[in-house]
């Protein structure tokens, strides 16, 4: 269930009722109902493919047992990722492996076929997965204790905020609060989490979805409009995508917090990042933050020869890429955001010094690359990719810019503009003209009411997409 | 935190959030009743022609269907030609159940003593996602007809819930009609309803538009709830003694005729006239009628509707 439908809108008071209708002092019964809830709002979809969230669970919470008396932990660690990982090779993988590898073989004249699968990929499948590995690697490592009560675990791997988008939590931030004896009810911490759910909305309804109406248009038929339309698209796309999963990531969190929790931050104003490295310091954080300790570092990280650390940049973003989608389009993006990174490094570029010219020029530098890559990560094919690249290069009509003037152009402009405001001052003047923060109730109610009545006037209220869903 | 302590803050944020809605509601009923008004009295531009079309327009004959009807069909000309009054209600990206909720609506004025309802398979009864773009334009009447209630509800239960908002029926049209209401439509207006589109044939536009939908290779994949509309759309027209003729006007690629096999099965039974000029060897791959591989230019519009009203009499339709 979508944060941002309707059916969520409904059912959300009601869990919060309920769950606080169970006494702080019953903390093992609120977990149990979350369980239950998490389980339930995954069965939605496809109530068969609980099973799939419940073997990971099994196997990585039995590895993680069997780890601590294993003679052979390094065997135990790999058998337990294995398996993990099968239902998640087997579902998004599967097609893509068995293309490349027929191919692969038809180039060397031996021809075969193996017939694909047409089955639908569980969602969340690639968060909750990666969320159970790491608590695996964790585990091995000894940087996490294991986990005995099996419920904790499960809820841990359930959680239903974050399970079907992420963020990708460490088992050391949520593992404790599951288990320690939460307060009956956390006023701030809940009005905090509505305040992330409204701007979070904003974010998806009101940007996301109304950008989302230029760049579909622009991108399904990208060689009928001129190089500068397909230009605006390219820098839309990657305002739609932020737009799109940091708002939804933000509801994630505010639906966690108003039931008490603290989740991973996943987004922290990319756009104002200085260099690729800082950028992903800021955009899908969770993601990074585990790639950068389960495969970056296992490979050596920066702590190795020059060549090596690019190598191990490289892979990192193609396993990112990989992550993100079984085509070849995301392993190219994947792969330039690597070359980006590694040129960067090479030059010395990671460190920002010199005064606001410099830094502004910087930051138009790293989002014209990013959005550059974002072309594979949005087309299907790479020809369809190399065509949109192609496009802006037509200079046939150079001023000539396609605008969907009513009522979708005022209202993407207004909902950007005030996204970009809104990031500049947390960025550049954090605790300045605090509207949901203010300490007057009228500015904060007038700021709440104004957001309310912008998503129902202007947001795209019949939308049941999410990019990052698909993943 | 004491259990005491914890029941006061929850009764405190919970009253709050119940302020807020109490607020919120004022807000969405004075400001909705606000742009109600706003939205009823727009007389120019898509907003004024729809509010025509829905409150006033009582005619002769009707054309009803997507862009292809609003496009091709010169409703003064058949007028002029045919002797009769005749309006063109077509609207782009919509097909029958907009096209029903419409009737409904004229026919609590009048139902016209003839119906050119031109086809479109994908609005009509494939599977295609443009509903939430009919349900765009019900959404300002919801309230006015039991019919066109439940309409909405069928498209998307959840609507009859978020119909409860006032400022949801205005959702994105809002900005649009508040510009028309003080300043006028900037748009060319429409004559009778007819609008067509203007300049010459784009061929890269063309060749990217192909009607991929039509693919009988991938099969055609039928909408039940648009069939049951299709059906009492004819119900209601018929029942009040609307003649229908059902046309398919030219289209540059030609069309796939085996898609309109649940069209020619309809009007066998019901003993209605179609009329297919989708393959008419004067129209396909003609590019001085188009404006785009779907939709005629004026001059193509114009030649079609002289063409058309020529059939209608040949066989003594009219």
């Amino acid at each position: 269930m979508l944060f941002n439908s309707f059916n969520f809108i409904i059912a959300f008071p009601l869990l919060f009722l309920l769950y606080y209708a169970i006494p702080a002092r019953y903390g093992k019964c609120r977990n149990v109902f979350l369980l239950v809830v998490s389980y339930l709002l995954y069965m939605q979809w496809k109530p068969v493919y609980a099973l799939v969230l419940l073997g990971v669970t099994l196997v990585t919470y039995a590895t993680a047992l069997l780890l601590k008396g294993s003679r052979r932990p390094k065997l135990t660690l790999t058998a337990g990722v294995v398996l993990s990982l099968l239902p998640l090779l087997l579902f998004k993988y599967f097609n893509f492996l068995n293309e490349a590898l027929t191919g692969l073989l038809s180039m060397a004249g031996l021809h075969f076929h193996l017939q694909g699968l047409n089955w639908a990929i569980p969602v969340g499948i690639s968060f909750f997965t990666l969320q159970a590995l790491g608590y695996l690697w964790d585990v091995y490592y000894k940087r996490q204790e294991v986990e005995r009560d099996f419920l904790t675990y499960a809820l841990f791997v359930s959680f239903f905020p974050s399970i079907m988008s992420g963020p990708i939590n460490k088992a050391s931030l949520v593992i404790p609060q599951l288990k320690s004896l939460r307060p009956y009810f956390d006023y701030p911490k809940a009005v905090e989490g509505m305040k992330m759910l409204l701007w979070g909305m904003f974010m998806k309804v009101v940007v996301a979805d109304r950008v989302a109406i230029y760049v579909d248009t622009v991108y399904s038929h990208y060689l009928n409009y001129t190089g500068m339309t397909n230009l605006v698209a390219i820098i839309l796309h990657a305002i739609q995508i932020y737009a799109d999963f940091a708002g939804y990531s933000l509801m994630a969190l505010g639906v966690a917090r108003v039931l008490g929790f603290d989740l991973t931050e996943n987004f922290r104003r990319p756009f104002f990042a200085t260099s690729v490295a800082d950028l992903w310091r800021r955009w899908h954080i969770s993601l990074f933050t585990w790639l950068r300790d389960y495969i970056y570092i296992p490979l050596g990280g920066s702590r190795c020869a020059p060549w090596r650390n690019y190598l191990n940049i490289l892979i990192t973003f193609v396993v990112s890429g990989i992550w993100h989608g079984a085509n070849w389009t995301f392993v190219i993006w994947g792969a330039m955001l690597g070359v980006f990174m590694c040129i960067e490094k090479a030059i010395g570029w990671q460190r920002c010094t010199g005064g606001p010219w410099v830094r502004l020029c910087r930051i138009c530098l790293t989002f014209g690359a990013f959005c550059a890559a974002l072309v594979f990560f949005r087309l299907p094919t790479v020809v369809d990719a190399c065509g949109v690249y192609s496009r802006i290069f037509d200079f046939s009509l150079p001023f000539s810019v396609y605008f969907d003037w009513v009522p979708n152009f005022p209202f993407t402009v207004i909902g950007i503009t005030l996204l970009f405001l809104k990031d500049a001052r947390d960025e550049f003047f954090p605790g300045r003209v605090p509207l949901m923060d203010s300490r007057h109730a009228i500015v904060r109610w007038g700021t709440y009411l104004s957001l309310v009545v912008m998503i129902l006037l202007t947001g795209v209220l019949d939308s049941d997409q999410f990019i990052y869903n698909q993943f | 935190m004491d259990k005491a302590r914890g029941h006061k803050l929850i009764k405190s944020f919970l009253a709050r959030a119940g302020a807020l809605l109490l607020v919120l509601v004022v807000l969405d009923v004075t400001l909705g009743a606000g742009l109600d008004y706003v939205s009823s009295r727009i007389t120019s531009g898509e907003a004024g022609r729809d509010n025509y079309i829905s409150d006033s327009v009582v005619s002769d004959v009707l054309i009803m269907g997507s862009s292809k009807a609003f496009r091709h069909y010169n409703a003064q000309m058949m007028t002029d030609s045919l002797g009769l009054s005749c309006y063109n209600c077509g609207e782009g990206a919509c097909g029958i159940l907009l096209a029903y909720s419409r009737l409904l609506m004229i026919g609590e004025r009048s139902y016209p003593s003839h119906i050119i309802y031109e086809v479109t398979p994908i609005y009509d009864y494939l599977i295609f996602d443009e509903t939430q773009r009919a349900l765009g334009r019900m959404k300002l009447h919801y309230g006015r007809h039991a019919a066109i209630d439940s309409l909405l509800w069928q498209v998307d239960a959840t609507q009859r819930y978020k119909m409860w908002s006032s400022l949801y029926r205005h959702n994105s049209s809002c900005l649009m009609d508040l510009i028309t209401y003080f300043f006028r439509s900037p748009e060319q207006e429409a004559v009778r309803g007819f609008l067509p589109f203007q300049g010459s044939f784009d061929p890269m536009r063309t060749q990217h538009d192909a009607p991929v939908q039509y693919d009988r290779s991938m099969g055609y994949q039928y909408d039940t709830l648009k069939i049951r509309y299709f059906n009492r759309f004819l119900d209601l027209a018929q029942s009040h003694g609307s003649k229908v003729t059902m046309v398919v006007s030219p289209v540059w690629y030609g069309q796939d005729t085996l898609v309109m096999d649940f069209v020619k099965d309809i009007c066998k039974r019901r003993d209605i006239k179609l009329l297919d000029f989708s393959n008419a060897p004067k129209y396909v791959h003609h590019d001085e009628y188009y404006s785009d591989g779907i939709h005629l230019n004026a001059t193509g519009a114009d030649e079609f509707t002289r063409d058309l009203i020529d059939t209608l009499r040949r066989q003594g339709i009219f």
